[in-house]
């Protein structure tokens, strides 16, 4: 009973834990300076494009939370042309389709794009998610991050499969 | 029983209440956490089977379905599949069939004690091909066939789904207990070594094996993971001392005291395995995959012994008689290749095509053949049997917008099937009569035994190659009616060559009653298609009747003049009706109990005779002078029964995590109704259609609970699992055994950074089940064996 007592609770939810993920990467990442302090209002912005897999969880996790020392604001946007500026651009799985023209729209922009879409790393995306069993696990372009001008932590680059 | 409900039911309350009292805010801990231990965090288990489109949560489904992970795998500490799952899902029996010809080879397996064929097995989704063996002797699963899970390697799996449901209408034909799907690993990196070595606690059963799993990355995150198994398992021996004379009255050799010169146990067996896993993107919107296993079993099991006085004993060759064996050869083998994508109209989109089979080669050592005499060989190639199929899938799968509340799934497909079974005569001399009358002894003179001793060899009047070709179409709907209701309606037409068409249908429902409560029902009808071996297969064998002598039968294909004048016809599908209906309560994210109720009712289910002697046919002469036997759709069955789950996971921060589970199946088998016989049988018919054995076998042969309680413990390199396993009563031979309890325990330890070294035992304490009073023998329906206890060590080396 007494180890009992001290027992906690592991959330285990595959998309609330993309959802945390999220928060975690970008503090091993770091933007411009310039785009760190004057996006807007302050924010630290996350867009969500496409059909929401993470079930709303971004919204409440972040509700109250900060990154990068800021509190977090998250857009859903359902297409290309309304993506707002933001630190960080999650593309959902049902843009697989158009990954190449969705990267091609935010350019060399100073933008942390992640998915899971199959590829998406290779394509010059620059975080992927990938499951493994049942962890999941990261895959890095890190040539594209540089191209983005984002500069990714030694310490993200060595728990992730790295592609130059 | 009772005491089994009751202690899950009071283990996870007690649990529950400590969980929900210390729970704390789910997540902030994740702020806190390393990198590295963020990515060793193990996320919840979703499974493919039971819906189509994209995979499921397991607290959200609408029928019951269990997962087995890979990790879960390791840690038992088995390195057959049968037997791993029979340690994690209760109501899955694998007993160990022995000196029942070929079957102790390809042991079957069933689930909520119903026949080993009423069970589907995909791979990733794919139909697996049954065995080609048909189980005609005294074991669990008698006048079936099934698929044989040993053939495919442990380690290339990543996780087994077990629908706990009939799904016939979604699946097709054999989908009545439920459906096992296996999903193979699809890593793309590392390189892993596994290899086990152990014995029973008697000092026989060694087991030697070993693997290798690698994965390799192709371009645009394709993969191949390829595995490959070599598994040398020797045979083992719990058989007991004859207790008669061996040698002719008055024979001196007689004094000396009685020997053990039997065998009962496992048969002795050495497997190689491989399995491959892979996909290649060969554009954005198509990837090409291959996929397939290989198993090559060489197999060593003995029949009954032959003592030196017996008529069947050839003197001069065997002066103190002799352990025939039978020593097949099995192959199996499986693959699929296809191509999936997603059009512009986003339509999911599948074509495949599954080539998949099953040989046995019968061959026979040490033994004779009578009628031969002295010059008899004592090796024979007895011929074989041969199981194969092609199966065509084109599956399509879109969302579509109706203006109702939610967007509806639409899957549709279509199926084509060949199969394909074949029985191929042996050498002459293995089922010849060649004349030569028994040599000496009280019968000298006497016509003697046609035939290789302990498995008459083929012939070719046995010889045969029957096919038969299916098609199949389906239509699966899938929304939330409204909030928190989730229906599943769908439909599958199907048409073989050989019997017909058959339609089934299914409607399932979940409702999120409140966030922590889940209800879930389905109502289905299903079928399993009579398989082309229990239609065709003959053969004439050896049986061993309950006073210990010996006597042939033959078994006789429905178009056989013989079968078909004792009243046989074309065989027709087994038809089925189910209901399941449960709850699933998840009070917290790492805690949840599911009750599930279920009942199937199964019309003309196909038995399989007694022997049939001509003594019995009144007025008729029609089966010369040996037994025979039959198939027909004779019986209705039902079978009810309930699940019980539950599953919690602790982290005691610095002492470790714990996971605690429980399981408990209950059924209830029975005939309902008379049982249908042919009119030539007269009074007796029923009896000869289902004989008191079979009926024993069908309605309590195989355990009616089962109870198993897994303790899996971490902290920092150590690991322990502990399970404690209930085998419910079980009647065999007319007696009935008392439930059994077993401890398994795996005990490892991360030596370094890629090494890891684990001891473990199997049945820790050396339990045994119940010998019967009739012949001091143990059943050999037990459902976990009689090898008594088993350890084992592991070495798992990431290369």
């Amino acid at each position: 009973m007494g180890i009992l007592l001290s027992m906690s609770v592991n959330a285990v939810d595959r998309e609330e834990h993309k959802a945390i993920y999220l928060g975690r990467l970008s503090n091993y990442v770091a933007w411009p300076t310039t785009t760190e302090s004057n996006n807007q209002n302050e924010f630290f912005n996350i867009c969500m494009l496409g059909v929401d897999t993470f079930k709303g969880f971004l919204q409440s996790t972040y509700a109250e939370k900060s990154i990068k020392h800021q509190p977090v604001k998250i857009h859903y946007v359902d297409s290309i042309e309304n993506i707002p500026e933001c630190q960080l651009l999650f593309i959902s799985l049902s843009e697989k389709k158009i990954i190449t023209e969705i990267l091609a729209y935010i350019g060399n922009k100073p933008v942390l794009t992640v998915s899971e879409v199959r590829g998406f790393a290779e394509n010059n995306g620059i975080i992927q998610f990938y499951m493994q069993a049942q962890k999941v696990r990261l895959k890095i372009n890190n040539q594209a991050a540089l191209n983005h001008g984002l500069k990714i932590s030694a310490k993200l680059l060595a728990i992730a499969k790295v592609i130059e | 029983m009772q005491k089994s409900v009751l202690f899950i039911i009071l283990l996870s309350t007690v649990t529950f209440l400590n969980t929900k009292a210390f729970a704390v805010e789910e997540f902030s801990e994740a702020d806190d956490m390393s990198l590295e231990d963020l990515l060793e965090i193990e996320t919840d288990v979703k499974a493919n089977i039971g819906s189509r489109g994209n995979s499921v949560d397991l607290l959200k489904t609408k029928v019951p379905i269990d997962v087995v992970t890979a990790e879960q795998i390791n840690h038992t500490g088995h390195t057959e599949l049968s037997k791993v799952l029979q340690r994690f899902i209760p109501g899955f029996n694998f007993p160990r069939a022995a000196t029942n010809n070929g079957t102790d080879h390809i042991r079957p397996f069933t689930l909520r004690g119903m026949a080993p064929d009423q069970v589907l097995v995909l791979v990733n989704g794919k139909r697996q091909h049954s065995s080609s063996v048909l189980h005609v002797n005294g074991s669990i699963g008698r006048g079936s066939t099934g698929v044989d899970l040993n053939a495919i390697p442990l380690h290339s799996i990543e996780r087994v789904e077990v629908l706990r449901d009939g799904a016939a209408a979604q699946y097709g034909s054999d989908a009545i207990a439920g459906i096992i799907n296996i999903i193979l690993k699809s890593a793309s990196e590392g390189h892993r070594l596994t290899t086990t070595i152990g014995k029973t606690y008697v000092g026989d059963g060694d087991l030697y094996q070993t693997d290798i799993n690698s994965g390799f990355e192709l371009p645009m995150d394709g993969f191949v993971n390829i595995t490959a198994e070599f598994r040398n398992r020797s045979f083992t021996n719990r058989s007991i001392a004859d207790d008669e004379d061996p040698y002719f009255p008055g024979d001196i050799r007689n004094n000396k005291p009685f020997q053990v010169t039997g065998r009962q146990g496992d048969p002795d067996t050495q497997d190689i395995v491989v399995a491959i896993n892979s996909e290649l993107p060969v554009s954005e919107s198509i990837i090409v995959y291959l996929q397939g296993n290989l198993n090559y079993r060489e197999s060593e099991a003995s029949g009954f012994f032959r003592r030196p006085k017996d008529d069947r004993n050839v003197r001069s060759i065997y002066p103190d008689g002799f352990l025939p064996l039978i020593s097949p050869e099995i192959l199996d083998y499986s693959a699929t290749t296809g191509l999936k994508g997603e059009t512009n109209a986003n339509i999911n989109w599948g074509l495949s095509h599954t080539v998949g089979g099953n040989t046995l080669d019968y061959y026979i050592k040490n033994s004779l053949n009578t009628s031969l005499g002295a010059d008899s060989p004592t090796s024979f190639d007895a011929g074989g049997l041969e199981f194969r199929q092609h199966i065509t899938n084109l599956d399509l799968f879109k969302t579509f917008d109706f203006g109702l509340k939610n967007p509806v799934k639409i899957a549709t497909g279509f199926e084509w099937r060949y199969e394909m079974f074949a029985i191929h005569a042996g050498e002459e001399s293995s089922y010849i009569q060649g004349g030569v009358p028994i040599l000496d002894g009280p019968n000298a003179g006497a016509e003697a035994s046609s035939g290789s001793q302990v498995f008459s060899g083929f012939e070719p009047k046995n010889e045969l190659t029957e096919d038969r070709h299916s098609f199949a179409t389906y239509l699966d709907l899938e929304t939330e009616l409204i909030d928190s209701v989730t229906a599943n309606l769908a439909g599958r037409y199907e048409y073989f060559s050989d019997f017909g068409s058959s339609i089934n249908g299914k409607f399932s429902l979940s409702y999120q009653v409140i966030d922590d409560v889940l209800l879930r029902s389905s109502v289905s009808t299903g079928f399993r298609a009579p398989s082309l071996q229990q239609s065709y297969f003959n053969e004439t064998t050896t049986l061993v009747n309950l006073d210990g002598s010996l006597n042939e039968a033959t078994t006789l294909s429905i178009d056989s003049p013989i079968a078909q004048a004792l009243g046989a016809t074309s065989l027709k599908p087994e038809k089925s009706e189910h209901f399941t209906a449960g709850f699933v309560y998840t009070p917290i994210k790492n805690f949840f109990f599911s009750a599930d109720y279920f009942y199937t009712k199964i019309k003309n289910r196909i038995t399989f005779s007694r022997n049939i002697s001509s003594s019995e046919i009144l007025g008729e002469d029609i089966l010369s002078l040996i037994p025979s036997r039959f198939f027909s759709n004779s019986i209705d069955t039902e079978t009810q029964g309930y699940d019980l789950r539950s599953h919690y996971k602790f982290d005691l921060q610095n002492y470790g995590d714990l996971k605690l589970s429980a399981g408990y199946h209950y059924n209830q088998n029975k005939v309902s109704g008379a049982v249908r016989s042919p009119d030539i049988l007269g009074a007796e018919g029923s009896n000869i259609i289902l004989s008191a054995k079979d009926r024993e076998r069908l309605e309590v042969g195989q355990p009616n609970d089962s109870l198993i309680l897994t303790s899996n413990y971490k902290i920092g390199d150590f690991e322990s699992v502990v399970k404690l396993i209930k085998s419910g009563a079980f009647s065999d031979q007319e007696e009935r055994p008392n439930s059994q309890w077993l401890t398994d325990i795996d005990l490892s330890y991360q030596l370094h950074e890629n090494f890891n070294l684990a001891i473990g035992a199997h049945n820790l304490f050396d339990s045994e089940p119940e010998r019967n009073l009739q012949d001091g023998e143990f059943a050999r329906s037990s459902p976990y064996g009689y090898n008594g206890g088993f350890y084992y060590l592991r070495l798992t080396v990431d290369l």
